[in-house]
């Protein structure tokens, strides 16, 4: 048997030790997250699926559903860059404005942040998302609102939003969503606004809404619109079976 | 022409490339399928865009390996030379391989289409029709192009990464023509528009085919089933040919 020159096992070894030298040098050193990226123009992420958008777009979709929480790493939505995370909606729009999957993000994920008052990007891009309100699409304008009403307390968005949601002809929205502004216009004491939008909304819709829904729009305006004695006089609130 | 078809779809089966694209094919729907389970919603549509992207691109690279180096290999071996000087015509030869390899072509696009149709029942339509019958067009371009730059390329290596180009360069022609008609601040030269241009007329639009949107939202109203089978068809004729110019030209 031939014998091996030991010179090489031994220069062998050492190589293998430097090796793990180095990998020691760096064990601890890992990815840092710079938050999120900058978005890539609509052109580039059409050509990162070679001309297929709808791959970009569901390439792209599960990369910002996990911005931040990869690695072993979990990053606080409040710490997000929205402003650069409207930019990666709007390019999501572009490529793909029928998917449900980004306002899904934008509403429940990112709308969950601990600081509201980031929510204005993902507040525009509902509404980008919502277009004419069509099929279902009014749903994301609907959360619009609510996170504009209720989490950012932005009152002039929330009705700006409310009335353009009522002003959608989508015949299958329910009767909450034209009413919304009647709700947010009471929120703000503008009380006689509300009674309006309500009161218009009863007549408009006398013989084709459901005796529950008028009875649940009677009963808003007797109790939460008016105050007792003006409901006691009203006549609406006093005839009502 | 019989044998020479049977002897190259042989090759296939003996290359392992049927064996390797089933595996490869079952690793890709996997993965898109775990892939596509991360979202948190439409995860049946995440599932089938993955897996009709990745096996678009799957399908190509078997058609363009197996095809390449089988030329390639027929050529070291002598096999052509050999197979020529029998009573057989070079026009025969190049027509029989053709032949050969878009019998490949369909049968990896059909096994295709059913795989992605089993991934999400639930959205077949006519769109992976469509799909199958463009994926089926874009393989038979491909199998073509391979055969071409497979004659005209010595290296099997380069005549690869030829094809590769072709085909990402053909998938890329809307952008690359969409810079040229917007005339964008980056473009100062009149002249390279113009080459680009005439580059252009000479590719096919891979970019109109095989689009993952018809998986879930059915065919787009502005797709041409006519321009996408006349394409599929123009253009294997045109490589054919050009492979066939070469053939004769060369000295043995």
């Amino acid at each position: 048997m031939r014998a091996h020159p030991l010179h090489i096992y031994f220069l062998f070894a050492v190589l293998l030790m430097t090796n793990i030298i180095l990998w020691h040098s760096v064990r601890h050193t890992k990815a840092q997250w710079l938050n999120v990226p900058p978005t890539p123009s609509l052109a580039s992420a059409q050509a990162f699926g070679l001309g297929d958008t709808q791959f970009a777009y569901r390439v792209f979709g599960v990369m910002i559903q996990n911005f931040g929480d990869t690695g072993g790493r979990v990053t606080p939505i409040k710490d997000y860059d929205f402003e650069a995370l409207g930019r990666w909606f709007t390019l999501q729009h572009a490529l793909d404005p029928k998917s449900d999957h980004m306002p899904f993000l934008a509403a429940f994920v990112f709308g969950g942040s601990q600081d509201p008052q980031k929510l204005g990007p993902v507040i525009d891009y509902l509404e980008k998302a919502a277009g004419d309100g069509a099929g279902q699409k009014w749903r994301w304008l609907a959360h619009a609102i609510n996170l504009s009403r209720f989490k950012m307390n932005d009152m002039p968005t929330a009705l700006r939003l409310a009335e353009k949601m009522a002003a959608f002809e989508n015949p299958d929205m329910p009767l909450w969503t034209r009413q919304m502004r009647g709700f947010i216009m009471n929120d703000r004491g503008d009380k006689q606004a509300a009674l309006d939008v309500m009161l218009s909304i009863l007549q408009s819709g006398h013989g084709v809404l459901q005796q529950g829904e008028v009875n649940a729009t009677l009963d808003y305006i007797c109790t939460r619109i008016l105050e007792p004695q003006e409901a006691a006089r009203n006549s609406l609130c006093t005839e009502t079976p | 022409m019989g044998p020479l078809i049977l002897y190259a779809l042989k090759a296939a089966v003996r290359d392992r490339l049927i064996l390797s694209f089933l595996t490869l094919l079952l690793v890709a729907s996997s993965l898109s399928i775990f892939m596509g389970s991360a979202a948190v919603v439409e995860q049946d549509r995440f599932a089938v865009v993955y897996a009709a992207g990745s096996i678009r691109a799957l399908n190509a690279a078997g058609l363009v390996l197996f095809i390449v180096f089988f030329i390639r290999r027929s050529f070291e071996a002598r096999e052509i030379e050999f197979v020529l000087s029998r009573p057989v015509g070079r026009s025969a030869l190049l027509i029989s391989y053709w032949i050969a390899f878009l019998i490949i072509a369909i049968i990896l696009a059909l096994v295709s289409g059913v795989c992605v149709a089993m991934i999400s029942p639930g959205l077949f339509s006519v769109g992976h029709g469509l799909w199958v019958l463009s994926l089926i067009a874009e393989n038979m371009i491909v199998a073509s192009a391979a055969l071409f730059f497979s004659m005209v390329i010595s290296s099997a290596a380069s005549a690869s990464f030829a094809v590769l180009g072709f085909y990402v360069l053909a998938r890329m022609m809307s952008q690359v023509l969409g810079i040229i008609d917007a005339r964008t601040h980056m473009i100062q030269s009149e002249i390279l528009p113009a080459v680009m241009q005439g580059i252009s007329m000479l590719m096919p639009r891979l970019d109109l085919m095989v689009q993952t949107s018809w998986l879930v939202y059915g065919p787009d109203p502005s797709v041409n089933v006519y321009f996408i089978a006349m394409q599929g068809a123009v253009f294997s004729l045109i490589l054919l040919v050009a492979a066939m110019i070469d053939l004769h030209r060369r000295q043995f």
